[in-house]
């Protein structure tokens, strides 16, 4: 009986993967037969959230991009490039790029993605993506299994300028230790993925270096921490918190010193919000410097402060500005190989990852690296909160 | 004929409950200082005609006239601020509040200044329950509560008492009881519609009555002439 | 010992908002026999009104009013929007199905809690709104107060507790001392026998929904000066407030209040000594276990018979 289930599970496993295959190929075909002219109008298309709570992130990217196609399509690349915007609020929930993917996917004229800009919504759209042939390059999405582990979440098609928590959880983890000295952390996590993975990854690398842990774990929907903070124990250095609302990092810091608990908040790229986490003393990491210290990126940051004098730098946008930059390079070199045409959207995904920037917005060269669709030696990096509230690079 | 204009009229009801036809065609004249006794069956619709009278129900059709005023349209509140109150059918106490709280709802449309009097007409009344007045009125015995009962609904000192089967549920010293004391109110000069099953006490101090059959007032007339009726003691044998 | 003490005063705080969640729905179970469901949601608008109220003067680094005036207005103003509110709900939302079968206005009143939590969500964002309390005079809120043993007892804690009591010491003399409370308690008990008495039925409802939501603002504002809100923190908070409702017994004033309080108590304690991960499972099974062996609560009498 087992067995013949057995059989029967193999046998419609080879029967999906056979018409999931002939699928896949027959949308292929259909795409790659429309080939495209390099001396018309071709278009980068971003997904990201512009409009909810997740907008401040979306705004400030596509700030970064539109400067990007402006100041390189045509100077740099000779291309004739629109970038257009899709828009995926957060509270439409992840699935909600892969709506707005469908609609760039039937658009010839778009031959390369910018985003998603969350990770959920790399998983839910790079399936599609894939099958188009559209190379997807995300300036924000960080999760470790969307290019790696053995349940991998997003397709080769996926690309990011922006390392992953694989190196986030270590790096805050190292920075605890060797310059905070810290002896006894608490890690909190709110049981879902994203704070799990992070607090999991510092943890195990604390331990390792012989710090005396405690785990807290809360729901996701608790904002009154006050009973977590009291089984903070008074002499805990460091209480790293990697929540993805920065409002409740800040909570969980201003009832520590309503406690009297003498830790220091230590929260992820999630808390990362000058407006909203800015208790001085913290820490927050996040996947791009402040590139202002930069020098090889002065001008674009001038370029860029020029045409939105009202806003202020911050560190989520310029990694937008070398998506783009990789999309552009790649989209060209394509077109050359094409002699003036880019027959097949994949042709655009094959040149991607042999794009280099030198040097890059982020500073130093940028070049993918030959195991995964990450950059190379990519860094997080750890910004202190100062008194007046801004964020300063530490690491 | 009496020529002024009655206290309540009836005239034409015709009140449903959905779809289902209960009143039809009611006509009921009380007047001033009368007491008149309303009879009938098991779900014959007595209940429904102190309803209709009180707006707790509306009628399809018909109008319900109070000292000549058309009040068919009118909510509850102000009939009763015209001078109606109802002992309703198992009295119907507030059980969790106390006897006095259950005599202040009573005078809910009073003004205030008026409730200290009106409490006093009423311990007077029932000066058991001055006694019980802390008492919370679902811990009564069945005498108490007919008393809470009554009291309350003179708490709005009305011209008209309509009362649903005070009788009932009472032990037979309790139900003589009950009827000297309704003569007693209806002596004071506050005319009385009284509903009752029990029809030989209730004729015997009333001065006219209606019998009801499903819904139709089929009998009307002098108390004692009502008393004397083959009919009516045929339907009340018959049952 | 100090830890007990924090705990305790942790429940205590987190417990009065509770119960002043619990409060309105038991005053309009009591007299409809309706699970308000939206009235979580109401909380939720409570504290948005305050934020926003709080931003309009200036938000807290830089407000226009001192901090006790300040304070007053942003709580009076969410009471009287969610007051309003109430109004509205049930004018609308109840009033045409108050005849209808009793799953009508049930699946009514989940939908207005939807349709509120989405629309503020849409309005607003779905993004956690701090008040950033802790700026106002330089975190005296938070950092000064006195001490019990080693544990402090900060300015908010006491401004919370005290609110919150003194809003239940009014809705208590309100509903015991009051000619309306009492025609709401005969109302709760026997509708048709409250309306032959002259009382307006439709007029005690709304009473109960302008006093039920007014509380529910306040303590949407109170919770809200301590921790972050957002548009969908209303299904807790109502589940909460009504868990507390049913642990003292639902339609119960006194009960209400109890069971906000021990519901508090419980959360503390479950997150200080057993874990953190468990408290909002602890709350369902606090719901579910009532509901079965305990239906009428601690406080509820097993329905006495009518009489
Ligand atoms: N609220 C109601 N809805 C529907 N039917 C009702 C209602 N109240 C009474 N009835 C029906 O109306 C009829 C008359 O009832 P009622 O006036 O109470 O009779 P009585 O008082 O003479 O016993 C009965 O058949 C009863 O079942
Ligand atoms: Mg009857």
């Amino acid at each position: 009986m087992k067995r013949r289930l057995a059989v029967l599970a193999a046998l419609s496993t080879l029967v999906v993967a056979a018409l999931a295959s002939t699928a896949g190929t027959g949308t292929a075909a259909t795409d790659a037969s429309q080939a495209v002219s390099c001396s018309k109008r071709l278009k980068v298309a971003m997904i990201t959230p512009v409009t909810g709570g997740g907008g401040f992130i979306g705004q400030e990217q596509v700030t970064w991009a539109k400067f990007a196609v402006k100041n390189l399509a045509k100077k740099t690349y000779g291309l004739n490039v629109q970038l257009v915007v899709g828009d995926t609020p957060v509270e439409k929930g992840p699935g909600e790029a892969l709506v707005v993917a469908q609609k760039f996917i039937a658009d010839q004229s778009v031959v390369a993605i910018i985003g998603p800009a969350t990770s959920g919504g790399v998983a839910s759209a790079s399936q599609a993506l894939a099958a188009a042939g559209l190379a997807h390059i995300s300036p924000s999405a960080t999760r470790t299994s969307l290019t790696k582990g053995s349940k991998l979440e997003a397709t080769k098609f996926f690309f990011r300028v922006v390392p992953g928590d694989y190196i986030q959880g270590p790096t805050d983890a190292n920075y605890m230790v060797d310059k905070l000295k810290a002896d006894k952390v608490v890690l909190v996590d709110f049981q879902e993925p994203y704070s799990v993975g992070l607090a999991d990854a510092a943890e195990a690398v604390l331990k390792r270096k012989g710090v005396s842990t405690t785990r807290l774990s809360t729901s996701v929907n608790t904002t009154d921490f006050s009973s977590l903070v009291t089984r903070v124990p008074s002499d805990a250095d460091v209480v790293f918190f990697p929540t993805q609302q920065p409002a409740d990092a800040q909570t969980f810091g201003t009832q520590m010193r309503e406690q009297g608990k003498r830790a220091v908040m230590f929260g992820g790229d999630g808390a990362n919000s000058p407006s909203a986490f800015k208790i001085p003393g913290s820490y927050v990491s996040n996947f791009a410097p402040d590139i202002s210290g930069i020098p090889t990126s002065r001008a674009l940051i001038a370029g860029w402060q020029k045409d939105n004098p009202s806003l202020k730098l911050g560190s989520f946008g310029p990694p937008s500005y070398l998506a783009v930059q990789v999309a552009l390079n790649a989209i060209k070199r394509a077109c050359t190989a094409g002699k003036g045409q880019i027959k097949d959207r994949k042709d655009v995904f094959r040149n991607v990852k042999r794009i280099r920037v030198n040097p890059s917005i982020l500073g130093g060269t940028f070049r993918f690296s030959t195991k995964s669709n990450d950059p190379l030696n990519a860094k997080f990096y750890i910004f202190q909160i100062q008194s007046d509230g801004s964020y300063k690079l530490v690491s | 004929m009496d020529e002024t204009t009655p206290l309540l009229q009836l005239e034409g009801i015709n009140t449903y409950y959905g779809q289902i036809h209960i009143l039809q065609d009611s006509n009921m004249v009380i007047r001033e200082g009368e007491l008149v006794c309303l009879l009938g069956g098991n779900a014959s619709g007595k209940s429904t005609t102190l309803k209709t009278i009180l707006g707790i129900v509306r009628p399809r059709t018909g109008t319900v006239s109070l000292n000549g005023e058309d009040v068919t349209r009118v909510p509850t509140a102000h009939r009763i601020k015209r001078g109606m109150a109802i002992v309703p059918e198992n009295r119907r106490l507030f059980g969790p509040m106390t006897v006095r709280e259950n005599l202040e709802m009573g005078a809910y449309l009073r003004p205030k200044a008026d409730l200290r009097e009106e409490f006093d007409r009423v311990y007077e009344l029932f000066p058991l329950l001055y006694e019980r007045r802390s008492q919370l009125a679902g811990t009564l015995s069945g005498g108490e509560q007919q008393m809470v009962a009554m009291g309350r609904a003179l708490m709005s000192k009305p011209k008209l008492l309509l009362m649903d089967e005070p009788s009932m549920g009472l032990a037979p010293v309790l139900v003589e009881r009950s009827f000297e004391i309704i003569k007693q109110v209806n002596d004071a000069g506050v005319a009385m519609l009284v509903v009752e099953q029990n029809a030989n006490v209730s004729l015997s101090i009333a001065d006219r009555g209606y019998v009801l059959s499903t819904g139709r007032i089929v009998l009307e007339g002098r108390a004692e002439d009502l008393l004397e009726n083959e009919d009516l003691r045929k339907a009340y044998l018959g049952r | 010992m100090d830890t007990f003490v924090q705990l305790t005063l942790n429940g205590l705080t987190l417990g009065s908002v509770y119960a002043l969640i619990a409060l309105g729905y038991s005053l309009v179970y009591g007299i409809l026999k309706l699970l308000n469901f939206a009235h979580g949601d109401v909380f939720m608008v409570g504290s948005f009104i305050g934020f926003g109220v709080l931003q309009l003067l200036g938000g807290a680094t830089d407000p226009v009013l001192p901090l006790w005036p300040l304070l007053i207005v942003i709580t009076v103003s969410a009471m009287a929007g969610c007051a309003v509110l109430g109004v509205v709900i049930e004018r609308f939302a109840y009033r045409p199905l108050r005849d209808a079968p009793r799953i009508a206005p049930l699946i009514s009143a989940l939908g207005v809690s939807f349709f509120l939590a989405y629309s503020m969500q849409v309005l607003f964002g779905a993004e956690q709104r701090d008040y950033d309390a802790f700026s106002l005079d330089n975190g005296k809120l938070f950092l000064s107060g006195f001490d019990i043993g080693n544990v402090r007892v900060p300015l908010l804690r006491i401004v919370i507790i005290v609110a919150a009591f003194l809003l239940m010491i009014v809705l208590w003399l309100l509903v015991t001392r009051t000619r309306t409370g009492k025609a709401m308690k005969a109302t709760s008990y026997d509708r048709e026998a409250a309306a032959m008495m002259g009382i307006d039925i439709d007029r005690v409802i709304v009473v109960a929904f302008v006093l039920g939501s007014a509380l529910a603002g306040a303590a949407g504002v109170l919770f809200a000066l301590r921790a972050p809100t957002f548009p969908a923190i209303g299904f807790l908070a109502g589940l909460k407030g009504f868990t507390a409702a049913v642990i003292g017994g639902i339609g119960s004033v006194p009960g209400a209040m109890a069971g906000g309080l021990i519901l508090g108590f419980a959360e503390a304690y479950t997150q200080g000594y057993i874990s953190t991960k468990w408290s909002d499972l602890l709350v369902f099974v606090i719901l579910i276990g009532f509901m079965i062996f305990r239906p009428q609560g601690l406080f509820g009498r097993p329905d006495i018979k009518k009489v």
